[in-house]
C-alpha cells in the first residue's frame, strides 16, 4: 500500500488591511486626481524608474508619504509597512513620477535604519522623508552583473577613511542623486569571496566622481556609469560592519524584489486598455493574474513587517510579476497599440521599450528562478 | 480562526495519508473511505473557510469521494431551508427535469436540483441515472428525475459559481501535490551521475511550476475569503491556466514514468485537465471577469 506524504505548501499569509487603510487610500487618490487635473504629471508606464520629478517628490514628502515607517526623530511618520504599501501601490497604479526618491524611500532608508550609524541617519533620513535627498545604488560593474560578489571596486584604507577606485554601471539616476550606496571590496579576497565587501556612502557631488550617461535604446538618460578615481570616503561613511556588506546587500533583496513595482510597471497601459477596448476575455485573463500577484506581494509585505526574511517568496513574486508586466504589453499590441495612430500607442511604446529591463533589474529572472529552485531542493 | 483552519488541514492530512492510498485512488469511489471521512465529521456544518481547508487537502490526495459536492449540496439545502440528508450528496443544474454532468450522482443519497433560482431535492431512488465520466474517470452522470418542493436559493452563489469556486480550491490542492511530486522526483532521480534538480533547465521549470502553484493558491484563497463573482472568476481562470502549465511541466520533469498508469502523477494531472473545463473554462470565466472589472478595475483589486 503506497501512501502519499503530506504536502508542505509554500507559505504566503496575506495580512489583514491596516486600520485606516481606506481613508489613507482615499487621500492618496484624491491627491493624485488633483495632480493630474492640474497638469502636475502625465501618467506613464515604468514611472518609478523613468520619471524623476523632484518637485513631485517634495509634494508627496509634504503629505507624509515618504519615510512612512521610519521613527519620527528621523523625520519619519511611524506608520506600518502595510500603510506604506497602500500609498506606493496607488502612486504606481497612477503612473506618478516617483523615480527621484524611489530608491531612498524603498531601500536606502531601511538600510540605514538597520545598519547605519546615528550620524548617518540624522544626516540623510530627514531629507529623504521630505523628498529632497535621493540615493543611487552602486552594485553592478562592467565585469560584475548577476555575479555580484565578483565586484572589483576597491576601497583602500587611508588616513581618516577609504580611497575608492572602480567603476559602477547601470546606476539609475546617479546624475540627479546626492549619494550612492557603493558595494566595494575593503579587504583582500580570501577563500570566501562573500567576505571583505562593504557598503560605502559615496557623495556623488564630491571630487573623484565622474558620472557618464549610458543612454537607453530610446535615447533616454536614465542609466549611468559612475567612475570613482581615488575618491575619498570618510571612515564614518561605511554602512554597518566593514567587511559585512554581502550580508547587508542580501538582506535588502526582499525589500527590493517583492514590492508592487514588480508587477505594476505597465498598469497604466492595462487601465487604458480596459477603457479603450472592452475586449473582456483578454482583460479577464490579465486581471486574474494581477489579482493573484498582488495577494502574494501583500503576503511578502506582511512577512517583512513581522521581521521575517522572505527572500525566496520575494524572488518568486518578482519572477512572475515581471513576466506579467510584459504580457500586458503584448495584449495591448494585439489590440492594435503598435499603430502610432492608436490612442494606446504612447503607453504601449513606453511599456515595450522599457520592457527588456523588467526581467533584468533587481535580479534577472534566471537568477530568481535559481533562488526559488534551490529552496525547492 | 486561522488556528482552527490549520488544525483542520492537519487532521485531514493525517486522515487521507493513512486511508487514501494510491490503491484506493485507483479503485474509484470507496464507501469505506467515505465512511471514515464522514465519521471524522470534518465538514459537518462547516463554513466555507473551514470546509475549503478539507476540500483542498482531499484534492491533494485525489480522494475518490464526493466530499466537496456534499459540502456544496448541504450548503444549498440548508440555505434554502431544506432538511439535509446524511451520506454523500451532490448538486446539479436541472432543466426540464434533466441534468447532465452531475458529479457522483450514482452514489449520492440526495441530489440537490437547482432549477432557475430555486433549490429542490431529488431522491436518487426515484431518478434515472445514466453514468458518464470525466477524463479522470470521476463519475459525471446524467440525471432524469422528478424534483421535490422548490424553495428560493438562499446561498451567496448559484450552482455554477459555487462549483467554480469548489473546483478552484480543488485545483489549488492538486497543483500543490503536482509540485511536491515533481520536486521529489527531481531530487531522487539521477541521470548523468547527478539528481535532475542539479540541471538548470529542470530547476528552472520547477521554479516556474512553484510560481504557477503559488499564484493559483493565492487566487483560490482570495475567493474563499470573499466569494463574490469576480473573485470566483479570477480564481477559476488563474487555477485553470495554472493547471495546464503545471501538468505540462510535471510530465516533462517526470519523464516517461509519469505518463504511466502505474505512477501516481496521472491521478492529479487528469483531474486538473478535467476540473479546468468543468463549470466554465478559463475563456468563459475570463470574459465574465473582464466585463465585471470594466470602469472599476483598480477599485476592485484594492477593495
Amino acid at each position: 500500500m503506497a501512501s502519499l506524504p503530506p504536502v508542505v505548501p509554500l507559505r504566503f499569509q496575506v495580512p489583514d488591511p491596516p486600520e485606516g487603510a481606506e481613508d489613507l487610500r482615499a487621500a492618496v487618490r484624491g491627491f493624485l486626481a488633483e495632480e493630474i487635473a492640474a497638469g502636475g504629471f502625465t501618467p506613464r508606464c515604468d514611472a518609478w524608474l523613468n520619471a524623476p520629478d523632484p518637485a513631485f517628490s517634495r509634494r508627496i514628502g509634504e503629505r507624509g508619504w515618504l519615510g512612512m515607517t521610519w521613527p519620527a526623530r528621523y523625520g519619519g511618520h511611524e506608520r506600518s509597512a502595510l500603510e506604506r504599501y497602500v500609498v506606493i501601490e496607488e502612486l504606481l497604479a497612477a503612473g506618478a513620477p516617483v523615480a527621484a526618491h524611489w530608491v531612498a524611500d524603498r531601500q536606502t532608508g531601511p538600510l540605514l535604519l538597520r545598519y547605519g550609524t546615528e550620524e548617518q541617519r540624522m544626516r540623510y533620513l530627514p531629507g529623504m522623508a521630505k523628498g529632497e535627498i535621493y540615493f543611487a545604488i552602486g552594485m553592478s560593474e562592467p565585469d560584475s552583473g548577476s555575479d555580484l560578489a565578483s565586484v572589483r571596486t576597491l576601497a583602500r584604507p587611508v588616513e581618516g577613511g577609504w580611497q575608492v577606485s572602480g567603476s559602477k554601471v547601470w546606476t539609475s539616476g546617479a546624475h540627479f542623486c546626492d549619494a550612492m550606496i557603493t558595494l566595494a571590496r575593503t579587504e583582500p579576497r580570501g577563500d570566501d569571496r562573500h567576505l571583505g565587501l562593504s557598503q560605502l556612502i559615496v557623495d556623488l557631488r564630491g571630487p573623484g566622481v565622474e558620472i557618464r550617461p549610458i543612454r537607453l535604446l530610446t535615447g533616454e538618460h536614465h542609466f549611468n556609469e559612475v567612475v570613482l578615481r581615488d575618491c575619498f570616503v570618510p571612515g564614518d561613511m561605511v554602512v554597518g560592519e566593514p567587511g559585512g556588506g554581502w550580508r547587508q546587500v542580501t538582506s535588502e533583496l526582499a525589500y527590493e524584489r517583492s514590492g508592487p513595482e514588480r508587477f505594476l510597471s505597465t498598469f497604466p497601459l492595462l487601465e487604458a486598455l480596459v477603457t479603450e477596448r472592452r475586449e473582456s476575455e483578454v482583460i479577464g485573463r490579465l486581471v486574474s493574474r494581477l489579482w493573484a500577484l498582488r495577494r502574494l506581494s501583500l503576503a511578502v509585505a506582511g512577512a517583512l513587517q513581522v521581521g521575517e526574511e522572505p527572500a525566496v517568496e520575494a524572488a518568486l513574486v518578482k519572477e512572475r510579476g515581471t513576466l506579467f508586466e510584459r504580457e500586458v504589453t503584448e495584449a495591448a499590441r494585439s489590440f492594435g497599440a503598435g499603430d502610432p495612430a492608436s490612442p494606446l500607442h504612447e503607453l504601449y511604446r513606453q511599456a515595450l521599450l522599457d520592457g527588456p529591463g523588467f526581467t533584468l533589474r533587481g535580479g534577472t529572472n534566471e537568477i530568481l528562478r535559481t533562488v526559488v529552485a534551490r529552496a525547492l531542493r | 480562526m486561522r488556528d482552527v483552519r490549520e488544525l483542520l488541514a492537519a487532521t485531514a492530512n493525517e486522515l487521507f495519508s493513512r486511508h487514501c492510498t494510491t490503491e484506493v485512488i485507483s479503485a474509484g469511489y470507496s464507501e469505506k473511505l467515505w465512511a471514515t471521512v464522514d465519521g471524522a465529521g470534518l465538514i459537518d456544518g462547516a463554513e466555507l473557510p473551514e470546509a475549503a481547508e478539507v476540500i483542498r487537502v482531499a484534492a491533494q490526495y485525489a480522494a475518490p469521494i464526493p466530499l466537496a459536492e456534499t459540502w456544496l449540496a448541504g450548503r444549498f439545502l440548508a440555505d434554502a431551508g431544506h432538511p439535509v440528508p446524511t451520506g454523500p450528496l451532490t448538486v446539479g443544474r436541472f432543466d426540464g427535469g434533466r441534468a447532465t454532468g452531475v458529479p457522483h450522482a450514482r452514489v449520492a443519497r440526495g441530489i440537490v436540483a437547482m432549477v432557475g433560482t430555486e433549490v429542490g431535492l431529488v431522491d436518487p431512488a426515484t431518478a434515472r441515472i445514466i453514468p458518464g465520466q470525466n477524463l479522470a474517470g470521476e463519475p459525471r452522470d446524467e440525471v432524469v428525475a422528478v424534483i421535490g418542493e422548490l424553495r428560493p436559493c438562499g446561498s451567496p452563489f448559484w450552482v455554477e459559481d459555487g462549483y467554480a469556486l469548489i473546483r478552484s480550491i480543488q485545483m489549488a490542492g492538486a497543483l500543490e501535490r503536482v509540485l511536491q511530486l515533481s520536486v521529489s522526483h527531481a531530487r531522487e532521480r539521477e541521470q548523468f551521475g547527478q539528481p535532475l534538480n542539479r540541471f538548470q533547465a529542470v530547476a528552472h521549470q520547477l521554479a516556474e511550476l512553484a510560481g504557477e502553484v503559488a499564484t493559483a493558491r493565492a487566487a483560490a484563497d482570495a475567493a474563499v475569503a470573499d466569494s463574490d463573482t469576480w473573485r470566483i472568476a479570477a480564481a477559476k481562470v488563474r487555477c485553470g491556466e495554472a493547471a495546464g502549465r503545471a501538468a505540462t511541466i510535471a510530465h516533462q520533469v517526470h519523464g516517461a514514468i509519469g505518463f504511466t498508469e502505474e505512477h501516481v502523477l496521472h491521478h492529479f494531472t487528469l483531474r486538473l485537465w478535467s476540473w479546468r473545463d468543468e463549470f466554465g473554462t478559463e475563456s468563459e470565466w475570463a470574459s465574465v471577469l473582464g466585463g465585471l472589472v470594466q470602469d472599476t478595475l483598480w477599485e476592485k483589486l484594492t477593495g
